[in-house]
C-alpha cells in the first residue's frame, strides 16, 4: 500500500471527489450514484457491496450503472462481503510520475485481484510486497483492513489494504 | 461474409527510423518523414491524396490536436481529414478507418498517419492517467501491470514458473535477433538468455527486457480503391477484412469475461473469412506485443492453440524468422513503440512480408496472407486480414 498523507480533498459540491495537487489542478470528479453508493457503504458500514446483472448475472464491483456486455440498468445491489480469494497480485517496482499527484509514486507497492465471498472480483492493496511470500498467498483468503471509522472520508483508500486470514 | 462495397489496397508503405530520443525534429517534422516516404514508396504526390486519416495519443507529450499543427507535415492543406485517437490500438484503427471510407467510396485515395516523440513526455505517468481516477488510477502503473498475466499464474507450481521464465526469455531473444535484421527498429541489441533473466524487475514478474521500449517514430500508410490501387503500384496488398472488438472499463471485464477480446475477434474474422485452421492459412502474423509475457498468453488467445501449444512453438522456433510460423519477424512491439504508430507499424510489416520487400528481415517462405493485431487499454483489440490475392 502507497504511504501518503490524503488521496482526496473536500470539495464544496457533495458526490464528487478531487485531488490535491502542487500545482492548482481544478479538476472534481462525480461519483454517481453508483460508485456513490458503494463509497458510502465503506464509510458508514465498512460493507463492501457490489451490484448484479439481472440478465447475465455477473456481479461488478465497484458498481456500474450499466452492464457493459448486456446493456442494460443494473439494480440489484448485493453485499460481497470482506473477505474472498487471492487470485493474483502485481508489485510495482518502477518509478513515475503519479498522475494524481504530479509527484513520484513511492514504490515497491503491491496489489491483488481478489475474488470476493460473495461474488465479483475486485483490485486492492496488499499489506505484503515481499514476492516470496506473495507468491505463497496465490489462492489463500484474504480480508479487507478497513480505516477506524473516524478517519474513513467516502473514498476507495477507506479501504487501507487486503491482508492474509491467517489460519 | 464480409461486407464491403469494394476492395482497398496498401498501396504506399513509409516509416521513420524509430530511436528513443529524435530532438533533432518537431512533431510535424517527424510526422512528414513518414508521410514523404510513404509518398515516395507508392510514387505519388501528395496531390493525389483525397484525404489524410491522423492520429496518435496525445496525452503523452501534452501537446493536442495534432491534425491542426500538422497540416503541413502530413499534407492535410485545404483537404479533408479525420483525427482518431483510441489509445494503444490507434494505429490499428487509422488503419480500419481509412479502409472503411475508401472502401465506402467517399474516397479514393487516402493517407493514414500514426506516431508519437515519446521522448516528450512520460508513458507510464500517461497511461496511468487513463485509469478511473477514483480508484484504479491509484494502483495502475500505465502499461506495466503485471496482474492480468499473472492470473495464469495462480495454479502454477514454481517449477513451472521458472520454465515460463526461460521460455519467455528465449522468446526476447528471439524478437531481438529480428529486430537487429530490420532498419527501422528501436532496440537492435543483442541479447542473451542471461541478460533477460538478469534484467530488473518492474512490476512482478515483468522485467526490464521482457517489456516494449517508449519510442519516437510515424508511420504512414496509402490506401486506394480497386480501380486507382492497380494502377498506382504492380504490388498491392488487400485489406480483405478487419474486426475490433472493445471491452467496458480496465480490469473488470478481463477476469470475469468467458471470452477474452482477443479470442472474440479472432473468431469473427475467422468466421467471416472461412479460417478453419489459422496455422496453416495465415503465413505469419504480426502482434501487438507490449511484452513477451502478453506476446505468449495472445498467441493461445488469437491462434486457438490448446494449452501449453504456444511454449512448444517457442521452445521448437517454430514462431522464429525461419520458423514455419513465423511472428513479429519485424521483431514486435518489445523492440520498437512509438505508441500511436505501434499498431499501424504491425500492418505496415505485415504488407512488407507479402509485397516481398521486407529486405534483411523478409520471411523465407511465401507469404500470401498476413494477419496483424492491434492492442490498447482495457484489453481492445483489432485484427487486419492482409492478402497478396484480390478478394472476390
Amino acid at each position: 500500500m502507497v504511504e501518503r498523507e490524503e488521496s482526496f480533498i473536500k470539495t464544496r459540491a457533495p458526490g464528487t471527489l478531487a485531488v490535491k495537487f502542487p500545482l492548482r489542478m481544478p479538476v472534481k470528479w462525480p461519483t454517481g450514484p453508483y460508485m456513490g453508493r458503494f463509497l458510502r457503504e465503506i464509510k458508514e458500514n465498512a460493507k463492501i457491496w457490489g451490484i448484479k446483472c439481472p440478465k447475465c448475472g455477473r456481479i461488478i464491483a465497484p458498481p456500474r450503472m450499466v452492464c457493459g456486455s448486456c446493456h442494460i440498468l443494473q439494480k440489484e445491489w448485493v453485499p460481497l462481503g470482506n473477505e474472498g480469494t487471492l487470485l493474483s497480485f502485481s508489485v510495482v517496482f518502477q518509478r513515475f510520475t503519479d498522475p494524481q499527484t504530479g509527484e513520484e509514486r513511492n514504490v515497491p507497492y503491491a496489489w491483488g485481484v481478489i475474488e470476493l465471498d460473495g461474488g465479483g472480483v475486485i483490485n486492492h492493496y496488499l499489506s505484503e510486497t515481499e514476492i516470496t511470500k506473495l507468491l505463497q498467498w496465490r489462492g489463500k483468503r484474504v480480508r479487507a483492513v478497513f480505516k477506524d471509522k473516524k478517519d474513513r472520508k467516502g473514498d476507495f483508500w477507506d479501504i487501507k489494504y487486503f491482508t492474509l486470514v491467517e489460519e | 461474409m464480409v461486407k464491403k462495397n469494394r476492395n482497398v489496397a496498401i498501396v504506399g508503405v513509409g516509416q521513420t527510423y524509430h530511436k528513443r530520443r529524435r530532438p533533432d525534429v518537431t512533431q510535424v517534422e517527424l510526422v512528414n518523414e513518414a508521410v514523404s516516404a510513404a509518398l515516395k514508396d507508392a510514387q505519388l504526390d501528395i496531390a493525389d491524396i483525397d484525404v489524410i486519416v491522423h492520429g496518435n495519443m496525445e496525452l503523452f507529450e501534452g501537446n493536442y490536436q495534432g491534425d491542426m499543427w500538422h497540416v503541413d507535415g502530413d499534407g492535410a492543406y485545404m483537404k479533408s481529414g479525420i483525427r482518431i485517437t483510441t489509445g494503444g490500438t490507434t494505429g490499428g484503427t487509422l488503419v480500419c478507418a481509412t479502409d472503411n471510407i475508401v472502401a465506402s467510396g467517399l474516397y479514393d485515395v487516402a493517407l493514414c498517419i500514426g506516431f508519437e516523440k515519446m521522448e516528450e513526455g512520460e508513458a507510464t505517468g500517461g497511461i496511468t492517467g487513463m485509469a478511473d481516477p477514483l480508484w484504479f488510477r491509484w494502483m495502475m502503473s500505465g502499461a506495466l501491470s503485471g496482474a492480468s498475466f499473472a492470473e495464469s499464474l495462480e495454479a502454477l507450481t514454481m517449477e513451472q514458473l521458472e520454465r515460463l521464465e526461460l521460455v519467455a526469455a528465449k522468446l526476447r531473444v528471439q524478437l531481438a535477433d529480428n529486430a537487429a535484421r530490420n532498419p527501422y527498429a528501436h532496440l537492435r541489441m543483442k541479447l542473451t538468455i542471461d541478460d533477460v533473466m538478469n534484467s530488473r524487475l518492474l512490476v512482478y514478474p515483468l522485467r526490464l527486457l521482457h517489456m516494449c521500449p517508449e519510442s519516437s517514430g510515424a508511420c504512414a500508410l496509402i490506401l486506394a480503391s480497386e480501380k486507382k490501387a492497380e494502377r498506382i503500384t504492380d504490388k498491392p496488398v488487400w485489406i480483405k477484412d478487419h474486426v475490433t472488438t472493445h471491452l467496458e472499463d480496465f480490469v473488470v471485464g478481463v477476469i470475469t469475461e468467458a471470452e477474452s477480446t482477443m479470442r472474440r475477434c479472432a473468431r469473427k474474422l475467422y468466421e467471416r473469412n472461412k479460417i478453419t485452421n489459422p496455422l496453416k492459412q495465415i503465413d505469419t502474423f504480426e502482434m501487438y506485443d507490449p511484452n513477451v509475457w502478453w506476446h505468449m498468453d495472445w498467441m493461445t488467445e488469437f491462434l486457438f492453440l490448446k494449452p501449453g501449444e504456444n511454449i512448444e512453438m517457442i521452445e521448437k522456433g517454430i514462431t522464429a524468422l525461419e520458423g514455419d510460423f513465423p511472428i513479429n519477424a519485424s521483431g514486435g512491439v518489445v523492440s520498437t513503440n512509438p505508441i500511436g504508430a505501434t499498431a499501424m507499424l504491425r500492418v505496415a510489416e505485415a504488407a512488407l512480408q507479402i509485397r516481398g520487400d521486407a529486405g534483411e528481415r523478409q520471411i523465407p517462405k511465401e507469404v500470401n496472407t498476413a494477419m496483424a493485431s492491434s492492442f490498447g487499454g482495457s484489453t481492445w483489440s483489432i485484427l487486419n486480414l492482409l492478402t497478396k490475392e484480390k478478394p472476390m
